[in-house]
Formats: structure tokens, sequence, C-alpha cells
């Protein structure tokens, strides 16, 4: 049987640095448990706010091994490192195939080093609040930089960009078409962009493109993003990277940003919370779960439209003049 | 709460680099919901604890097509012992003889598939293991 | 109660082709050109068995060095005609035996082999010069062995021209799968493929009757992947191969006629044959049309045979007995030139001596029994037969133009396509299984026989990984150390040098010198600075 360690144990251990209760501290996040909360809480005051970069991309693109690599380099560079990897769950089965291990052996193992593999199965509360209380826990346990891997599809990739301090989105010659068709929509999926695998052939093309895209239009943060080649597998590039990661996370500073988009995450997580808690509440009191599969066939067969269903809901669950939108 | 996913790491231990049978298994139990972290090839033992560690695994399972099962069958559960680690199942597939079966029970391996093993079979003995 | 009529319920054959209730003279129309002539159909030689039978070479290898040449010595005693030395995985990625990731691997799945001594002890009281050998490691290691074999030759005073044999020489398929992983571990990749074309070079120069690579299809094969797919990847790995010597500057016809395969024989016999006809005819197409090859010796395909492993199961393992022969058999109506048969007892362990000999009277029987071997292509015009045979070729020629558009294998191999493939094809045959689509008797048909094995089953001498362990570390205590650094040195340099340097010579030194197999591998990686799994 697994040892069950009261809180107090649990708090100690993670300040201490220790992988072990780390883990199951995040366990219990993931599966929800109240305790796991209290801990959460009695950390915070301990956890150093790290530096956050979100890696996201196309599969293939090479997230992992880049990775591997700025990881290897902090590290040499005496920086504590916390890597969470987030792979998608399979929506059929609920498993999970979570590959990054393999490509990021260069690091594993290392003292310095924790590595926390994530499925985007259905958390309590969403992937974003775990990811945020994963990062807390590392934070607790001295880690001054934080990695979050994503494959930055669909719903996730809007919680990583506020996430993290910094983004990178990594691309590989060949994506053209595809970011062409964002327009000036570009400038908002990462704050560099790594042009990964760059020996291939239409690497230059890429930087092209990618810099005639910037040139559109402006962020409202005022940074432009930047474009990094690398060819990942063979280390080039990584220290110019590092470089330019550190360069933003200057402006963030410079320009009191920080505390800015920390307020703003805060309040994205309040939101993302409250939903989470409404849903609950909801469920308790109409069993939303049991009656779901038959407010869509009335839906599906065009006896009820989506908001009437809504407002049915709301009422069933005791609340009152729904106020429709409009 | 959330009805809690299992986690297995799943791992090639020393040079053996036949990865058939554990790529199946390792979608075999993806498909039935269960989180596999593929640790892939070249491990030692050392490692694959440690991702057990990190992960909070409920199982290590590894696959041996060479003969290297009890060599590093043992050394995977002195190293638990060691650090004192518990909860973790050990699981053993792959071209093990019937002396070696036993001899991996003995040594403390929970459970042990050789080749042939059906799916339905395998996967009834897991989640009973894990259960 | 009603009778049950049996019946099979599936007449697809393993590549997905579905056999017709019968066949007749609709189906083919053909003709054929007699064995030992274009496009080589029915066989590469006019007499085929007649003139020769095919060299009986199992693969022998484990534990020490000794062991393994008393295992061979006793195969030559009972019959067989050809040596296969295997050698262990630490050896096949470059390790010593005393290296630490290396040491619950030693001597398990293969001879382990880390100095000029072991292949001497090795090949004790072997007459190298009237028996071949298949020597199965892959580049840059094959390079070391390759050279602790010449240098062997040398000290006996046999000339390197009456040396027969094959150096498997090919940096992908060597490794199950193979995966990508197994491949960028412990070499870089495109050094190593670069150092095979180096051996290529130095053997079409210096040893005329060698075999300079020999395509390994079978490990592809054993994964699950079809028919077609082991024919196609195996036939566009040769095509790159082909290529990259030609840019080297050598003429087709110097070279191809010394490029062999090693294929595999599965348990759907008609479509192994007309699998294994359909290659021929798809290597001298190509090599006539595509690569201008003009010798006839260039046009013919030679191919080894090892019966697969992977439908052999651990359940009543006697089995395994009749599904071996089933697969030699349409090796031999295959005609192809070497077979191994794999041994009953392969779902358990290594195959005992007595497995050892079944495998080889297994072959002799169906030579000097069955009959079978009496004429050249005994299947050559059967309506079934032929008609298998030209829609097999068709999809291979299909699949082969997929891959070249693709940019070739090893372009198709490092993009990770062939493991994608690979991975598709794993699971459909294992889910095959699962849904009875493959009927494995005994596993999901007809179960419930004796689920205990009452066969012998070989176990490794005890103490053999400690010993060999300290064999080596004796060993490099021992020897002259000063040239052994120097000829390292040596090899590290000229790595670093880079591209236009032939490998073989200074590698050939260092092992001359005394160095290891992992001492020569990591000066290599270390003017590269790579770095390998601790």
């Amino acid at each position: 049987m697994r040892r069950i360690f009261s809180t107090e144990e649990i708090v100690t251990g993670v300040k201490r640095g220790d992988k072990r209760f780390a883990s199951i501290l995040m366990t219990m996040v993931e599966d929800g448990v109240e305790e796991g909360r209290v801990c959460i809480k009695a950390l915070a005051p301990f956890s150093q706010t790290p530096h956050t970069i979100g890696v996201t991309g196309w599969p293939g693109a090479g997230k992992s091994t880049i990775i591997s690599k700025i990881a290897r380099k902090y590290l040499d560079m005496g920086r504590k490192i916390g890597i969470i990897a987030i792979d998608p769950t399979s929506p059929i089965s609920g498993g999970s195939f979570l590959g990054d291990r393999e490509r990021m052996r260069e690091i594993d193992g290392n003292e310095g080093v924790f590595i926390r593999s994530m499925a985007t199965r259905g958390h309590s509360g969403g992937i974003a609040r775990a990811t945020d209380a994963f990062i807390k826990i590392m934070g607790a346990m001295g880690k001054d930089t934080i990695i979050v891997e994503t494959v930055g599809v669909g719903q996730d990739q809007v919680s990583i960009r506020h996430l993290a301090d910094t983004l990178l989105m990594v691309v590989m010659p060949g994506m053209g078409d595809y970011l062409q068709a964002l327009k000036a929509g570009i400038l908002e999926l990462g704050d560099i962009f790594v042009v990964n695998k760059a020996d291939r052939p239409g690497a230059e093309e890429m930087v092209m493109d990618l810099e005639m895209l910037f040139s559109m239009a402006c962020r409202e943060d005022g940074w432009r993003p930047r474009i990094v080649k690398t060819v990942a597998t063979e280390r080039k590039g990584v220290e110019e990277l590092i470089v330019v990661i550190d360069e933003h996370r200057e402006f963030l500073t410079k320009n009191g940003l920080l505390p800015l988009k920390k307020m703003e995450h805060i309040k994205i997580e309040i939101k993302e919370a409250l939903k989470g808690r409404l849903l609950d509440i909801i469920d308790k009191r109409m069993d939303l779960k049991g009656r779901l599969d038959a407010y869509a066939k009335e839906i599906g067969d065009g006896k009820q439209d989506m908001e009437g269903v809504i407002d049915d809901i709301l009422k069933g669950a005791g609340f009152d003049s729904p106020n429709r939108k409009g | 709460m959330v009805e809690r996913r299992k986690k297995i790491v799943l791992a090639k231990l020393g040079l053996d680099g036949h990865d058939n049978g554990i790529r199946i298994i390792a979608k075999w139990l993806m498909d039935e919901g269960y989180e596999v972290i593929y640790a892939g090839l070249y491990n030692k033992p050392e490692r694959v604890i440690d991702i057990a560690v990190e992960e909070s695994a409920d199982a290590i399972g590894m696959s041996f097509q060479g003969g290297g099962h009890l060599y590093y069958a043992k050394r995977i559960i002195d190293l638990m012992k060691k650090r004192n680690i518990e909860g973790i199942k050990v699981i053993v597939g792959g071209v093990i003889p019937p002396f070696d079966v036993e001899e991996l029970k003995r040594t403390g391996v929970h459970e042990v598939f050789t080749p042939g093993a059906r799916k339905q079979v395998i996967l009834e003995r897991i989640a009973s293991l894990l259960s | 109660m009603r009778e049950e009529i049996e019946r099979i319920t599936n007449y697809r054959s393993q590549s997905g082709i579905e056999y017709k209730e019968y066949y007749d003279s609709s189906d083919w129309k053909g003709s054929l050109s007699p064995p030992g002539e274009y496009p080589y159909t029915r066989g590469i030689h006019r007499d085929m068995y007649r003139g020769r039978l095919w060299t009986r070479r199992q693969q022998s290898g484990f534990g020490t060095p000794k062991e393994s040449n008393r295992r061979i010595k006793y195969l030559l005693s009972i019959g067989q005609t050809g040596i296969n030395m295997d050698v262990d995985v630490a050896t096949k990625t470059g390790l010593d035996a005393d290296y630490p990731l290396a040491q619950g691997d030693v001597g398990l799945q293969g001879t382990s082999m880390s100095t000029y001594e072991d292949m001497k002890e090795l090949y004790d009281g072997i007459p190298i010069d009237k028996v071949s050998s298949t020597l199965i490691i892959q580049p840059p290691y094959s390079v070391v062995t390759m050279a602790q074999y010449l240098l062997m030759a040398e000290e006996r005073g046999i000339p390197w021209d009456r040396l027969t044999g094959t150096i498997m020489n090919c940096a992908i398929t060597q490794y199950v799968g193979p995966t990508l992983q197994s491949n960028m571990t412990f070499f870089p990749f495109d050094l190593s493929i670069k150092i095979g074309y180096d051996l290529m070079e130095y053997l079409i120069e210096q040893v005329p009757r060698w075999n300079i690579i020999n395509i390994n299809a079978y490990n592809m094969r054993e994964t699950g992947i079809d028919a077609v797919q082991e024919a196609a990847f195996s036939m566009s790995l040769a095509a790159d191969y082909i290529k990259g010597l030609l840019e080297r500057g050598y003429d087709v016809d110097r070279f191809a006629p010394r490029i062999a395969f090693f294929s595999c024989a599965h348990m759907d016999l008609f479509e192994e044959v007309a699998k294994l006809r359909a290659m021929r005819r798809v290597w001298a197409r190509m090599l006539k049309e595509r690569f201008k090859a003009k010798n006839s010796k260039s046009l013919t395909w030679r191919t080894a045979v090892q019966t697969a492993a992977l439908p052999l199961t651990a359940r009543e393992p006697l089995n395994n007995i009749v599904r071996a022969t089933i697969e030699t058999l349409a090796a031999v109506l295959g005609g192809v030139q070497s077979i191994h048969t794999t041994g009953y007892d392969e779902a358990y362990s290594l195959p005992t001596e007595e497995s050892h000999r079944l495998s080889v009277r297994t072959q002799q029987i169906i030579a000097y029994e069955s009959k079978v071997a009496n004429s050249a292509d005994p299947l050559g015009g059967s309506y079934l037969v032929e008609s298998l045979t030209d829609e097999i070729e068709e999809k291979i020629w299909e699949l082969m133009k997929v891959i070249e558009e693709k940019g070739g294998f090893i372009n198709c191999y490092k993009e990770g396509w062939v493991e994608d493939k690979i991975n598709e094809a794993r699971y459909r045959y294992a889910e095959a299984i699962e849904n009875n689509d493959i009927t494995v008797v005994g596993v999901n048909r007809f179960e419930g026989g004796d689920e205990e094995a009452t066969i012998n089953i070989f176990r490794h001498e005890e103490d053999m990984q400690r010993k060999r362990i300290e064999y080596v570390k004796e060993y490099k205590r021992k020897r002259n150390q000063e040239p052994v650094k120097r000829a390292l040195e040596n090899v590290y340099r000229l790595t670093r040098k880079g591209a236009d340097m032939n490998m073989v010579g200074p590698i050939m030194e260092a092992v001359r010198a005394g160095a290891t197999m992992q001492e020569i591998c990591d000066a290599m990686r270390r003017a590269c600075n790579f770095q390998i799994p601790k």
C-alpha cells in the first residue's frame, strides 16, 4: 500500500525540494483532493515567482528537443529547472501516451531538474489550474525557471498564453501557409518564434514570411516578436535563443509588465475557477451530467435551441430570472 | 473527485533494443485509459525509478527480449527497497523462460507476461493488480 | 444438434491480397524465361539447387568467444555449411563488456567481442578459407569486426581473395525496428552511414569475394510489416546505397554483384514464394533499367533467409517446429541462397544445442527427403503463384515510387516516416491476432493445450558476464599501452579532419595495436563531441 502522508509532511517535503513529496502533491492536485488545496495554500508564502517559459508548436516541430537543450544550458548556468509536459488525452479512451521523456534524456535524472508529464484529461478545475498549481509547487521546491510544454492547439493555447511570462512558438520549414493564414493574429502566438530544423530547405523563406507578418501590426504591450533559427538536435542556435529569452524577460521587468501579466492571469483564473465551481453546483442541484444526453438530443432533433436549453438548466438549478444577452 | 486514472511508466532497460512488445502494450494500455509514460530505450534502473517517482506512477513495466530480465528486475527492486519507495508495482514482459518467471516473482515482480499472452488477459491482470 | 462445419473464415493473404477460389488461365497468361535468365523470376541459376544446395547458416553466438566457438564447431559437425556470427548487443553498439550500461546485456543475444584476441578465439580451429561467414554487425562497428577478421586471415597466411562471406554493414536495418532512437543514440547517424561506405569501398578494392553490405529486410519484417513493405523498403534502401556508391565514382557492375539481402520467410507460404520471386524481378529490372548495369551478375538478386520468429509462440512450443518447417519450405521453393531455420524454443531463450540441430535437420530433410529441391522453381507456371508474383511485384513498385518521391528510404527513415509505418504495422499485426484475423493455433484458436512447456531451455553459463567483464578489464591493463594510445589518437585526429578520409585503414591499425571495440568507437565519438547514455 502507498503510504498516506499528512499535509504537514508534504509541505515540509516540498519546501525541502524533495521530488517524492512534490510528485505526491501534484497527483493530489490532479485528482482534486481537498488536502492538495490546503497544501498549495500553505506553500504559497514560500513559493518564489519563477520565470515561466511556455513552449508551444505543432507535434513534430521539435519542442521537446528544444526544451531539453535550453534546460541543459540553464542547468550549466546553475539554475534550477522545472518542466511540465502537457500531452493530449485521447478523447476516445481517456488514456494518453506521454512520450516526451524519451527526448529529454539529456537532462532527465539530473538533480537540478524536475520533469512532470500531464495529460489533458478532465482535471477538476481544468488544465490551466492544474498547471498553475504545478508551477506553484515547483516554485516552492526552489525552481527558478519553469518550462511548460503544450501542443498549442485549441483550448490550452489560450491558457498557456496567460500562464507563461515568455512564450515560445516552435515552427519549422513547411508551415508557412498555415502561419500566413493567421495574418496579424500570429503576433499573439508567441513572444519568440523559433524556426527549428533550420537546416532544411525553406527556412529562410519562413523567416522572411514571419518578418513580413510581424511588420503588418503592432502588439499592445509594445514587444516585437523575435525570430531565432535553431537546429535543436545539433544544439545550433540554442545560445542565441537563451539570450533572446532573457531579453524578453528584461523587457517585461523594465516596463513593469510582470505584475500586470500576473493580475491578468489571476483574473482569468478567477473566472476559470468560477466556471468550474458553478458547473459543480449546477450538477449537484439538477444532475446535469445525467441529463446532458437528453438535452443534446433535444437540440439535435430541433426541439429546442441552445439558449432555451441553457435557460432550462439554470432554472432547474435554482438561478432565477436568467438574464440572456442581447 | 475525478476518478483517478492510473499511470504506468514503460521502459526498456540496458541495451536490448527490441521494443515491439512494449510498444504494443503501450498502445493497448493507452486505449484502455491508462496514462502511459514511455521512457524509451537504453535506460538504467536509476532513471526508470526517478521517472516513476516524479510522475507518481502506479506501476513500472519493462520488457526484455534478450535475457536481461533477472539482472535488471533485481536491480529495480533492490533500488526501490533501498530508497524506501513503496506502492509502485513492477511488471515484466518478454522472452522469459518458465524457471525465470518463478525467480522473477520470488524477487518481488508482481506480474510476468510472455509471448502470446492475450490482450484481454494482460489488461485484466494489470487492472486487478492496480485496483 | 446440427453439425458445425469447420472452415477458414478469412482468405486474405498476410499483405491483404484476397486469394481467389481457384486460379486458371484467365489469371495468368504470361510466359517465363528459364531459371538463370533475365529477369530471373525462376531463380538466379539454371540448375539452382542441383548446382549447389543452399547454405545452411544458423545464427550462433552467445556468451564468450570460447563458448560460441564450441557451438560453431558443433553445428559444422552436423552439416551446417556456413557460419553466421552474431555479436552481443553491447558489441553492436560499440561498447565493451565493462561499460556500465552494457553489463546487464553482455553475451546474452550474441557473442561478446571486444578485442582481436576474441576474434581469434571465436574462429580457433575453423578453416576460414573454406567456410564462409556472415558477420552480423553494422557501421561503424562493422569496420572494427571486419578488421579483426581480416587481420586474423593475414596472421594465418590466408590471402584476402580467398575469403568469402558477408558483412551486414547497414547502418539502418540492423537494430530491430528499426527505431530512430536506436540508430541515433550510440553514434552520429550520418557518420555511421559514411563509414559504412568507407568499408564497402575498402572491401571492393581489397577483398574481392566478400559481400560489402547485407540489406536486412528481416529485422524490419519482424515488427509486423507485410511482405510488400518488406520488399519495397529493402529495395528502396538498396537503391540509396547504390546511388551512394555511384556518387563515390564506382561503376555499378563493380559493386552490385556484391550487395546481398537478408529476407524473411513468413507463414503465408505462397505469398512468401511470390514475394521472393517478385524481388528477384524487381532487382533485375531496377539494376538494368535504372542503374544501367550490364554484367549479368549485377542483375541477380541473392538473399539469405531467416524464418520468421514473430509467429512463434511460447504456448505449445513444439508447434513451432511445424511453423519453422513451413517457412523453411517457402524459402526453398522461393529459391534463396542460404537459410537459418528459427529454433522452436526461441519464444523462451536462445536455441539449445538440440534445437539448433533440429533446425539443421529440418533443412536437410527438406533438401534430401522431400525432393522439392530437385527441380528449379517447382511452383513456376502455377496460375496462383504467377498471378500473386505479378500482383506483389506491382505493389512493390508502387510503394517504392512513394518512397522515391519522399527522397528515398534513408531520408524517409530520418524523417520518421518509416518508423510511423512500422508502428502502424505492428499495432495492426497485434490487433489482427486479437481479432482472430490472423489465426495462431494454440493461442487464439484451438486453445486449451498444455500451457507449460516441457522442452529443454537454454541457460547461460553461470558467471559468464562477470568473467567477460573481468577479461576486458584485465586485457586493457596488461597490453602494451603506447601503440594503442597512438593509434587511437590517429583515429580521433582523422575523424576530426572529416569527409574525405577513408577510416578503415586507421581503424585496422588501431585493432592491430590492441585497441578494443569501444576504445576505437569512443575515439570517433570524442572527435564529434558525441555523448552516449551512461
